[in-house]
């Protein structure tokens, strides 16, 4: 039964799992999907923009400084600024712009025409060009004497077309490194800049500024090389593990005027920890979304499956015979129309019984008044009929002692009836002794030897040799015997046989009353023993009721085998009482 | 204890054996204070009573001192690393040859301060940067010059450029946080048109021309560059041509002490006491290489170690303001803000905001299993 509402509840949860779980898990797949696609693309073009803006504003910033060293060159010429003007103008250049440690205004022969410095300049005119911003060529990187990089900035300086000397600047990495440091993504995403060389020139973070007092070679970063093999000048973008084991999304960003390489780099935890916090929070939705629909189907469900329960307790309880059941379902739908109807269902069963059993006890009053009629009525009227003879003044002894003999024998009748009518309502105790039962059967078969006669069916008694001793009550057995044989001589057609026989098997004792009647129809064997059943058409159907009640108080048992057409056999069995018989013998 | 030191009449273990009794001749406020300064030692002698000394068989070597009276320090030797610039100081702590740096240069701090690595502990320094003056030279004998030139210095602008923020303008000679101090500083007020005022009265040259000059020895180092040219441009703003000479520390030890100079950029100790700025003025001071200061210091300089109480030692610390306003013997320029560098291969033990981290060097000490911290 729990096995059916559990079938409806999975059912429901099936239901409930193709219309909305289903949907919402595959939509939450597929936007997590997405979601970790597109935010990690997004991610990668926002971290090459900032790459590409950041070496665009280290290429600002450089150039800018070299446009600052070209002005300053354009304040010394063709000014007539005496040495000691000129020379003040650079003290004041350095203090202004920091991005410069020395300017130093050299002739073109190399003499020191003015400096920055306050001592000597420690500058000198560059052999090697390098590369040139706006006539301002820019040294490859060296590095100074405390082993960090630097660079000079150098102007080849003019007069009437003609050279006349060199304003050469020393540019502060150092100070390039601050900018460097501004470039930030999240908080441990760092820039670092790579000259032509491969050599470390400026890293954002901190504790990796080591690196570039050790003179770190980055030609070997995989990004470097990616980004240079490029050739529309692009970014490059890689994800890779670092020196410390940290995986990293790089960016990898060319200065083209320059020959620099701007890398940033930024730990995939952080670089995605937004996407993968959004990913959280959708899971998280969903989960959420999904516990709700299922809070709401189970009370749904609670709330669908409870009347029908309520429904199935009442019906169980109305098969039961519980009429007075109802239920109360106020769900307000179809539910609280099929409670309605259940009630005014049970209102009708009761009804409907009240119906039936006035109908049975009509019907029960009616075969019990013409089994009253039917028993009765020939009895009395040949009691009649005799008395009325025995009136007449015509009849002779002997007739007047025949109709007291037909008188007797139909009052006997009557009473024998009588007696049934009151057994069945008044149960007469039995008197147990020890008695024979050949002898008892044998009476009953010869008392009715004549009735058989009469109705043209032999009646047969076999005996088995010697006595077969039960305990019982003669005169009840009596009443049982002669209930079967009347009963088989009832249904047995004239010319047929009723036979009697008895036997012992083992302890017990057999009494066999066998008929060649129409049979009993197999629908109604089971019920045959009940009271007012019967399958004449006449009768109140007590007989064979007492014959069983009588046969099971004696400790007995009756069964019964029927063929329509062929005929019934009823079999009773005893316990046999030989060593209480031998015993009362002894005594 | 230098000079002061004449002033002991007597040192003399007490009766309970647990502690000495020193006497002095006379009665002054700077004996006490006197005890600050470290002792100074024989040259080669070894020995000391602080938590470190000298090695006798290294120059650049200091050693645990067992018997220190707080316990013996964890670390059992220093070997000290001498650099000629901040700089390079700097880029050897990057590339962890060194353990700490003694002296984070101004161009550094920004660079180490991030460093996960690397433990930055700032503090003002006792030190501040002075112009100081030779009273002997004859273009800045009048008072009133030096006066103007006090003047004409900006100093907040000074520290805000040439140090990067990273400094206090200077107040005068005395540790402005000293009880005998206090609020009531006497400090020169910035004022160029009055300073100009002053060069146009006492110049004796033509239109057009500086009337002021003279030659300021600057040690070659970036940050007394910077300085020095800021100095430089601020003065040349009211008419004064200050030129610059760089030079070596032991040529400007050479110079001030044979009173071969006009003026000087140096870094002089001025406090935590009145000590310190008494021994660098004071003519006969043990710290004033022999050029500094002049008559009218001395004298006020004398007060304040005459003096007999608190409250004298207060007005005598207000008459060394005073005194150092009307006959400033030098500019005094900024307190230099500077740092200490650990590596954080080294515990340190939290210290005061302000307070120098080397006062707990003593518990310094490397991770547990990592003995030996350098990498050199």
């Amino acid at each position: 039964m729990g096995l059916k509402v559990r079938h409806i509840a999975v059912r429901f949860a099936l239901l409930l799992g193709i219309a909305a779980v289903v949907p919402l898990l595959a939509y939450g797949f597929v936007s997590l999907l997405s979601l970790e696609r597109g935010t990690h693309d997004s991610i990668v073009a926002g971290n090459r923009n900032v790459a590409t803006r950041a070496a665009e504003e280290i290429r600002r910033y450089v150039v800018t400084n070299a446009a600052l060293l070209k002005a300053l060159a354009a304040d010394l010429q063709d000014t007539g600024l005496d040495q000691r003007q000129q020379d003040q103008i650079l003290k004041n250049y350095v203090l202004d712009f920091r991005e410069f440690r020395e300017i130093t205004l050299f002739d073109e022969a190399g003499g020191v025409v003015a400096t920055s410095r306050i001592g000597s300049p420690r500058v000198s005119i560059p052999k090697d060009k390098g590369i040139v911003i706006d006539e301002v060529s820019m040294s490859p990187i060296r590095v100074d004497d405390d082993l960090l990089p630097t660079s000079v900035f150098a102007i080849h300086l003019t007069r009437l077309n003609r050279p006349s000397g060199w304003l050469v600047g020393e540019f502060n990495l150092e100070e390039m490194w601050r900018m460097v440091d501004q470039i930030r993504l999240g908080e441990h995403g760092f820039a670092l800049v790579v000259a032509p060389d491969g050599q470390l020139i400026a890293h954002g973070d901190p504790d990796k500024k080591a690196l570039i007092a050790r003179q770190r070679n980055m030609t070997a970063h995989r990004l470097v090389s990616a980004v240079r093999a490029r050739n529309d000048g692009g970014p490059s973008s890689e994800e890779y593990v670092d020196d410390a084991g940290r995986t990293e999304l790089g960016v990898a960003a060319r200065i083209p005027q320059l020959g620099w390489t701007l890398i940033v780099e930024q730990p995939t935890d952080e670089a995605y920890g937004s996407a993968r916090q959004l990913q959280r929070q959708l899971v998280v939705a969903i989960a959420a979304a999904l516990l709700v629909m299922i809070a709401i189907g189970y009370l749904f469900g609670r709330s669908f499956i409870t009347p029908i329960l309520t429904l199935k307790r009442a019906t169980h309880a109305v098969a039961a015979g519980q009429l007075d059941t109802r239920v109360n379902i106020q769900t307000g739908d179809e539910f609280t129309e099929l409670g309605d109807s259940f009630n005014t269902m049970a209102d009708r069963l009761i009804e409907l019984q009240e119906n039936v059993k006035k109908t049975e006890r009509s019907a029960m009053f009616g075969r019990v008044a013409a089994g009253l009629v039917h028993d009765l009525l020939h009895p009395i009227q040949n009691v009649a009929n005799n008395t009325r003879l025995l009136l007449r003044e015509d009849l002779d002894n002997e007739g007047r002692q025949d109709c007291g003999r037909v008188i007797d024998r139909e009052m006997t009748t009557i009473k024998r009836f009588l007696d049934d009518l009151h057994s069945v309502v008044k149960p007469k105790p039995l008197e147990r002794f020890i008695m024979d039962l050949n002898l008892a059967v044998k009476d009953v078969v010869d008392s009715m030897s004549q009735e058989g006669q009469r109705s043209g069916v032999a009646i047969e008694g076999a005996y088995v040799p010697g006595s077969l001793m039960i305990v019982g009550d003669r005169f009840a057995l009596g009443r049982v015997f002669r209930n079967l044989i009347t009963n088989a001589i009832q249904a047995t057609e004239a010319g047929g046989r009723v036979s009697i026989a008895t036997s012992r098997n083992g302890k017990t004792v057999e009494v066999n009353v066998t008929d060649t009647g129409s049979g009993i129809p197999a629908d109604k064997l089971s019920s045959i023993f009940e009271e007012f059943v019967t399958t004449k058409r006449r009768g109140l159907g007590l007989g064979l009721a007492i014959t069983k009640r009588i046969v099971e108080q004696l400790d007995g048992t009756i069964a019964v085998e029927s063929e329509v057409g062929r005929g019934t056999a009823f079999t009773l069995r005893f316990p046999a009482r030989d060593t209480e018989s031998a015993q009362a013998a002894a005594s | 204890m230098g000079s002061l030191f004449t002033a002991i009449e007597h040192i003399a273990p007490t009766k309970e054996g647990d502690e000495i009794e020193i006497s002095f001749q006379e009665r002054s406020p700077l004996l006490i204070e006197a005890m600050e300064a470290p002792a100074i030692r024989k040259k080669g002698a070894g020995g000391g009573t602080g938590p470190f000394f000298m090695t006798t068989s290294s120059a650049t070597g200091m050693q645990a001192n067992p018997n220190y009276y707080l316990g013996p320090p964890a670390i059992q030797q220093i070997e000290i690393a001498r650099y000629d610039s901040v700089r390079s100081a700097w880029a050897d702590m990057l590339r962890e040859r060194v353990d700490m740096l003694y002296d984070v240069g101004l161009d550094a701090l920004d660079s180490l301060e991030g460093s996960s690595n690397i433990a930055v502990y700032r503090f003002i320094r006792k030190f501040q940067y002075i112009i100081a003056f030779n009273s002997a030279a004859r273009v800045l004998q009048p008072p009133e010059i030096r006066r103007a030139l006090n003047a004409s210095i900006d100093r907040d602008h000074l520290v805000k450029e040439a140090l990067h923020g990273h400094g206090v303008a200077s107040t005068g000679p005395l540790w402005p946080q000293h009880w005998a101090v206090g609020r009531g500083t006497l400090r020169p007020a910035f004022d160029p048109e009055a300073a100009a005022a002053a060069f146009g009265a006492a110049s004796t040259e033509s239109r057009g021309q500086p009337t002021i000059r003279f030659t300021c020895l600057v040690p070659a180092d970036a940050v007394y560059g910077r300085i020095a040219l800021e100095v430089k441009r601020q003065l040349s703003q009211v008419g004064v041509d200050m030129a610059l000479q760089e030079v070596s520390l032991e040529q400007l030890d050479h110079a001030i002490s044979g009173r071969n100079f006009e003026a000087a950029l140096v870094e002089g100790l001025s406090g935590p006491t009145l000590y310190r700025p008494y021994q660098l003025w004071h003519s006969g001071g043990v710290f004033n290489p022999g050029g500094l200061g002049n008559k009218s210091s001395d004298r006020a300089l004398d007060a304040l170690k005459n003096a007999k109480s608190d409250d004298d030692y207060r007005v005598a610390a207000l008459g060394v303001q005073q005194a150092f306003l009307n006959d400033p013997p030098a500019i005094f320029l900024a307190w230099t803000e500077r740092a200490r560098a650990v590596s954080k291969r080294f515990v340190v033990p939290s210290v005061e905001s302000g307070r120098d981290v080397l006062s707990t060097i003593r518990l310094w000490k490397p991770p547990t299993g990592d003995l030996r911290a350098s990498r050199n």
